[in-house]
């Protein structure tokens, strides 16, 4: 990619540089900013004194303790607190003669060339639901109690837990400390592919016996059944006679959260200045009422789910808004978090509200947690909610009271505090921030239990029984060639990834383990007959990165693996459909790989499509096809604009792209990164996505292909803020033979059985900061000649 | 390099502020991101000082902390650093050009002028250049911190040195 300036931008460049270097800014864009900063001693000594105290302490309690380092004397909270602001890996030798982190400690690791990553068979295992907080002694003195759980038999082979590990959230005291040595790593088998068969012989006869082998019997794949029309609900919910869109989501059962939501009469809406509540009403929609948001600016509303009459919405907490006059009458017993002391803190907090009457919504109550919103899921009527909770700040903590660094939460006027069993801490504390779960019973309005997890979650992939939360995480470990003399710091990135068990609002932690490479996102991951596929890209400074894919247990022990798959190139998207994991990487080529996991201890390549184009959102269409949304590009990487192709994957060792329309002048979809942007339905042959400014309709069939059906334009005024934001919130759903493109401030409604005719719109709200919407139709196209049909069509729009 | 309180120290205070600047360039003047992602940088650089052999390197290992850091942060919580990141005027045809080529008006030269005509730009437009020339980020890293398409990236920036260089001409 050719990144070069032009030489005659030489005079803005420097006049840049002293604009942003400027001081006081002279920027508007710098408006705010604020350059005050703690000193650098401060700064030290808030990240590397408490390390210091740990350090000497662990000395001392580390036969006691295990791994754990903990401070006997003082209270929980003081123990809390400096555990809370470790941020280091221990090396021995720190702080003393003034040098910190030096690394020799891994004097053990004498690795062969290339594979200096170590291997990623150190799984370890998890005790359920256990404090892992040694603080006996200090807890009692804060008359807490500090509840061990039984040890449960998930923690692997290790017994006494001799062999924990990295990524372990376990009990301490079953653990005698073991050295920090790393796993000798093992040579990685070369990857498995199987051989393309060829095209004479359709029988696998020829194939040897350690590859794949080739069943004459069509491997069968779950049907693609992504997009279920109706949210499992143990309460009766009233069904509607039409057919209708519901969310795209990745696990049929596990609802997500959206801004749009429909059950098939009524549409749900979240924009700037609310929620709305609008009935379909065959095409005519009608607002019925309005939950307005308190906040003057900003989206105070993220998402929600509508599960029968009980609508659940997720917004940001008011727990900095006290004092704040227009507050108080919601303010109060409104599930609002008692914050003590000073300090700026986020929170997230859940309204249920009851709809039976849809022309008056009834708030039950508000529940918040400590934290800014990640994700949640729900199944059933239970919802899971997450949100990351860093305690950071000078000052804010006070050491004699854990409501000033726990997380906390309040169910209507009750509040909570977490208890020493709701926290688990892992063996090298690195991050003062929590990741807060809680599953919450909608249909009560109450939490059912919580779990915190002191460490950064980066993605959430949930299955109808398990919640698998996924860490970046890098780490300089000190390797050297055989042969070799010196050893060198080897950074790499490698995954951590817990599964927590979901049953009925109830969380708890069951397992953990490291994984080497970095996910790309939900999609990687899926959960199948007991073990957990997960695809990796690895980012290290020594080599070229490679993607593979790990097959564990649910206790999360690796089982089988392929790996250092397309060198150099990186996942950008992945699909598993029953036993096969459907990938594609790219830089240059796109590979779309097909891997066989049948066996979950020997997962093979079955193929390998290499086309130009590379796909950013992959989707089961039906039996045989796949579906997939991404960006065309030329043979040396650059990409050229959005596409769409149909993969034919009825056999998954020789894919194919069957149909394939490049929208050359439509740069980018939301879809792309936002999975909940996109409608795939083969009930109605429809693909529906945001493209630029744009709502894009397509049509597919199998025998012609993609056919443009309309575009809606829409146009925002320029009061808006943020652009990128209203687009994100631009959605497509169809009830019965209606179709309904929702943007923030309006409704559009076309005619399904009609060459998508325009019929209504309606306003959303006041409507003041948006300007107007229009719609068009694509150029007429005409259904090429029977000559013309070529195995890869590719259809490229002109101006549009 | 031996990883030394005071050369932990020296780092800070020379670089600082500029690093909470650099994150504030990428955080769409989120004062509290801005807040945590500084915060989490200078963990890191705690954490892997004692991996920095060249300390010639250093500004730009400090940054290269500061901006994964940032890219992890918007990651994780699904917000995106770009303000205002709109599509294509309808005026502009979509070509895929890399820079764009041709005098720049003296007014773009001057700093408080350029200040000034900055200003008329929206936030996605300011932001991209700043990145992009004041911090040398490419294309792609400015695409990857943001979520953005590549190539709506570039023609954010093309768009901008555009009206950047008719406003300047305008003036003069």
């Amino acid at each position: 990619m050719n990144d070069k300036k032009n030489i005659d931008g030489e005079g803005l460049v420097r006049a840049l540089k002293e604009l942003t270097e400027a001081e006081p800014p002279k920027l508007d864009f710098y408006e705010g900013f604020d350059a005050d900063i703690p000193s650098a001693g401060e700064m030290f000594e808030s990240i590397g004194k408490r390390a210091g105290a740990v350090i000497e302490e662990e000395e001392r309690e580390r036969k006691r303790f295990g791994r754990f380092v903990w401070i006997t004397s003082g209270s929980l909270a003081a123990a809390i607190a400096i555990i809370l602001f470790v941020t280091t890996v221990y090396q021995p030798g720190m702080f003393s003669g003034g040098g910190f982190g030096n690394p020799q400690s891994n004097e053990n690791a004498e690795i062969v060339a290339r594979d200096a990553v170590p291997d990623n068979d150190s799984a370890s295992g998890l005790v359920s639901g256990a404090n892992v907080m040694p603080a006996e002694l200090p807890a009692q003195q804060s008359g807490y109690e500090a509840i061990y759980d039984a040890v449960s038999p998930f923690v692997n082979g290790a017994g006494n837990g001799s062999e924990l590990d990295r990524g372990f959230y376990g009990e301490a005291e079953a653990s005698p400390a073991p050295d920090i040595a790393p796993a000798p790593a093992e040579a990685s088998p070369a990857p498995e592919i199987a051989p393309a068969p060829t095209e004479a012989s359709p029988a696998p006869a020829d194939e040897s016996a350690d590859v794949g082998t080739r069943d004459t019997d069509v491997i069968t794949e779950a049907p693609a059944a992504v997009q279920a029309p109706e949210e499992a609900s143990p309460a009766p919910a009233p069904t509607y006679a039409d057919e209708f869109s519901d969310t795209n989501v990745q696990t049929e059962g596990v609802q997500e959260a959206d801004v749009v939501k429909t059950d098939g009469r009524y549409i749900y809406t979240a924009n700037s200045e609310g929620i709305c509540i609008t009935e379909a009403n065959d095409g005519h929609p009608e607002v019925l009422s309005e939950i307005k948001q308190v906040m003057d600016q900003g989206q105070v509303y993220f998402e929600m789910y509508i599960n029968g009459d009980t609508l659940t919405l997720v917004r940001n907490g008011y727990s900095n808004l006290k004092g704040k006059a227009y507050v108080d009458e919601n303010y109060i017993n409104n599930g609002n978090i008692d914050y003590v002391g000073e300090g700026y803190r986020i929170d997230t907090s859940v309204d249920i509200y009851d709809v039976s009457d849809r022309e008056n919504p009834r708030k039950v109550k508000s529940l918040s947690q400590s934290g800014s919103y990640t994700d949640s899921r729900m199944i059933g009527d239970k919802l899971y909610l997450l949100s990351s909770y860093g305690i950071y700040g000078y000052g804010a903590i006070d050491e004699d009271d854990p409501r000033t660094y726990v997380p906390l939460f309040a169910e209507g006027s009750e509040q909570i505090v977490s208890k020493p069993s709701d926290i688990a801490v892992p063996p090298e504390i690195e991050t003062s921030e929590y990741m807060v779960i809680s599953g919450i019973d909608t249909s009560k309005a109450e939490f059912v239990s919580h779990k915190s997890l002191l460490g950064r979650t980066y993605t959430v992939y949930a299955s109808k029984k398990n919640l698998y939360l996924t860490e970046d995480k890098y780490e300089t470990k000190n390797v050297r060639m055989k042969g070799e003399d010196t050893y060198y710091p080897y950074y790499y990135g490698f995954t951590r990834i817990t599964r927590l068990s979901l049953e009925g609002g109830k969380v708890k932690a069951e397992a953990s383990a490291d994984v080497i490479g970095l996910v790309d996102d939900q999609f990687s991951m899926d959960e199948n007959g007991g073990y957990l596929r997960v695809v990796t890209t690895t980012s290290d400074d020594r080599r070229e990165r490679t993607t593979g894919l790990f097959v564990l247990d649910m206790d999360m022990k690796q089982v089988g693996a392929v790996k250092d798959l397309a060198p150099g190139e990186q996942v950008y998207s992945c699909r598993y459909i029953g036993d096969v994991a459907y990938f594609v990487t790219f830089r240059n080529t796109d590979p779309l790989f097909s891997v066989d996991l049948r066996d979950p201890k020997k997962p093979k390549v079955m193929g390998e499509l290499k086309i130009t184009d590379f796909s950013e959102y992959l989707h089961p269409y039906s039996d045989g096809l796949l579906f997939g949304l991404g960006q065309d590009a030329d043979e040396d990487g650059d990409v050229r604009g959005l596409k769409i192709s149909m993969f034919d994957n009825s056999d998954p060792y020789d894919v194919k792209e069957k149909d394939k329309l490049v929208l050359q002048s439509l740069d980018y979809s939301y879809a792309a990164e936002n999975h909940k942007a996109i409608l795939v339905d083969e009930r109605k042959s429809i693909i529906a996505f945001p493209a630029d400014d744009s709502y894009v309709i397509i049509k597919y069939s199998a025998k012609s292909g993609f056919r443009r059906v309309m575009a809606v334009r829409l146009e925002i005024g320029d009061d808006y803020g943020d652009m990128y934001e209203w687009y994100g919130g631009l959605r497509g759903l169809f009830i019965g033979d209606v179709f309904y493109v929702i943007a923030p401030d309006s409704i559009h409604t076309y005619d399904m059985k009609d060459g998508f005719k325009a019929i209504d719109s309606v306003s959303l709200g006041s409507g003041a900061a948006y300007v107007h919407s229009e719609s068009y139709e694509f150029p007429e196209w005409a259904e090429p000649d029977e000559a013309d049909i070529s195995p890869i069509r590719e259809f490229y729009f002109e101006d549009f | 390099m031996e990883a030394t309180r005071e050369f932990f120290e020296e780092l800070y205070a020379a670089h600082g502020v500029g690093v909470k600047r650099f994150i504030f360039t990428q955080a769409r003047r989120d004062a509290d991101a801005t807040d945590d992602i500084f915060q989490n940088t200078w963990e890191s650089v705690f954490r892997y000082l004692h991996t920095l052999r060249d300390g010639a390197k250093a500004k730009s290992w400090l940054y290269s902390i500061a901006k994964n850091e940032a890219l992890r942060y918007f990651s994780r919580s699904g917000k995106r650093g770009l303000t205002g990141l709109s599509s294509l005027d309808s005026e502009d045809a979509p070509e895929p050009i890399d820079e764009v080529a041709g005098d720049f008006p003296d007014a773009i030269a001057d700093a408080d002028r350029l200040a000034a005509l900055m200003g008329k730009l929206s936030g996605a437009e300011q932001q991209v250049l700043l990145l992009r020339y004041s911090y040398d980020m490419s294309l792609s890293e400015i695409a990857e911190l943001t979520g953005a398409n590549h190539n709506t990236v570039k023609s954010v920036a093309r768009r901008a040195t555009i009206k950047l260089r008719k406003y300047a001409e305008v003036e003069s």
